[in-house]
């Protein structure tokens, strides 16, 4: 017992190494694994609201291109609206409203990292629930992931996790945007069958499958395509059409018809 | 000495929120990280016990992981940096043994020694972050030029911070 207790003294630094590490450890896989929510994170609302104070500074610096977006934003609003006054058959519409758009800040985004996660100021108290789509500054931006009552973290399009049903404008439907770990301004288009015919610069927007996002909203822009003889897929390159570094506000969708697509889905399996 | 601990438990918090919300916006390339909270860790005195080090280092990155989102990368990393410390201060005792309440910095050991100490421990440091943070060795040679590029620029902000806001030796 004593020669235990001895051995133990001896080695107690390695020994609160490994326990220090062990709880690490947990912590990293529990997020990896289990995607669950907890204290450590920034959407916690003490955490939260001093990134929030730091954006708020940081946005003051930046008014000019945040207005610069806005008006842009603007411009294809009013130009989409003019289409439709002339000529009202060429816009398709449902009478079924199906998606509702909740408004939202940036407080906090990351680029740089591997597995990219953003922090928006609207949480459960907005109506924000678990896998609800993203879209901002022209593009997608990603998914919510936790959710606190009023600050949510998104998993940007920009984390290894990410995956985004795509399709290839007028051409392909059934593809998976991937983005690689690279450059934040390209992703890679996976799935994409050799026997299609492709250009630079063909439109990737949205399929509208997964039922987070609608239907036909831009991704972005092939960039490069890369076909080896023996691939039975495409090797192709999507510049994102919006910058991630820049957004500072974005619109969270919400699925009207959520309940009753993810009942039936349940039904089949 | 009380004072010493109260100068040092608002100097963790100085760095806690310098890195997180200064330090970590300011990436060079996309590829080149500035870590300095790390200097907090290097220059805590050298008798510290190996064991509250190693709880200092556990507090200080929990607080980095807890802003970042990346749930307990930072802590691991700076418990091994903190385990690890000691062994390299060892390495590196000048002639006659380190005077007491000594704190180990560039401008009372001069820049040789202070980088033959930080370098490597802040390679360390970086390694098992980004490593652990891409979540394996799938892009292997892009993370070990994330690496080494950051421990560069962390190293030389971490040294001019030190001349810049330590001119005199504190005791």
């Amino acid at each position: 017992m004593r020669s235990l207790l001895l051995f133990l003294y001896k080695f107690r630094a390695f020994i609160t190494l490994i326990l220090l590490e062990l709880i690490c450890a947990i912590l990293i896989v529990q997020n990896s694994q289990y995607h669950r929510a907890l204290f450590f994170n920034s959407s916690n609302r003490g955490i939260a609201s001093i990134l929030a104070i730091s954006t708020n500074v940081t946005n003051y610096f930046r008014l000019n291109k945040i207005n610069e977006s806005l008006a842009e934003e603007n411009a294809r609003l009013k130009n989409t609206l003019k289409d439709f006054k002339h000529n009202p058959a060429s816009v398709r519409y449902d009478t079924i409203r199906k998606f509702n758009y909740i408004k939202a800040k940036v407080i906090d985004n990351s680029v740089d990292l591997r597995n990219n996660l953003i922090t928006i100021n609207v949480g459960s108290a907005e109506g924000i629930k678990k896998d609800m789509g993203v879209i901002g500054g022209g593009g997608i931006i990603g998914k919510t992931r936790y959710i606190s009552e009023h600050f949510t973290i998104v998993t940007s399009i920009l984390h290894t996790e990410s995956m985004v049903p795509a399709a290839i404008k007028g051409k392909v439907n059934i593809s998976t945007i991937k983005w690689d770990g690279t450059d934040p301004y390209f992703v890679d288009l996976l799935y994409v069958p050799r026997h299609y015919v492709l250009e630079i610069g063909d439109s990737i927007t949205t399929s509208g499958f997964s039922g987070i996002f609608p239907e036909n909203i831009i991704i972005g822009k092939i960039a490069s395509i890369d076909l080896s003889n023996d691939a039975p897929f495409y090797n192709i390159k999507v510049k994102l059409a919006n910058d991630l570094y820049k957004i500072s506000y974005v619109e969270v969708i919400e699925n009207l018809q959520s309940q009753e697509l993810d009942s039936l889905q349940s039904q089949v399996q | 000495m009380n004072r010493y601990y109260l100068y040092k438990s608002i100097s963790f918090f100085i760095y806690l929120f310098a890195q997180v919300l200064i330090f970590d916006k300011i990436v060079i390339f996309g590829t080149a990280h500035s870590i300095i909270y790390i200097a907090f860790l290097l220059t805590l005195p050298i008798e510290l016990a190996i064991i509250p080090s190693m709880l200092i280092g556990f507090a200080l990155g929990l607080g980095i992981d807890a802003f970042n989102n990346t749930f307990g990368i930072h802590a691991a990393a700076s418990i091994i940096l903190m385990y690890l410390r000691p062994t390299i201060l060892s390495w590196l005792t000048p002639q006659g043994g380190y005077p007491t309440g000594v704190i180990p910095r560039p401008n009372i050991f001069g820049i040789g020694w202070f980088t033959s100490y930080a370098l490597p421990l802040v390679f360390i440091h970086l390694l098992i972050v980004f490593y652990v943070e891409a979540g394996g060795f799938d892009l292997f040679w892009h993370t070990l030029l994330e690496v080494v590029a950051s421990t560069i620029y962390s190293y030389l902000l971490i040294v001019i911070i030190q001349y810049t806001f330590f001119t005199k030796s504190r005791k």
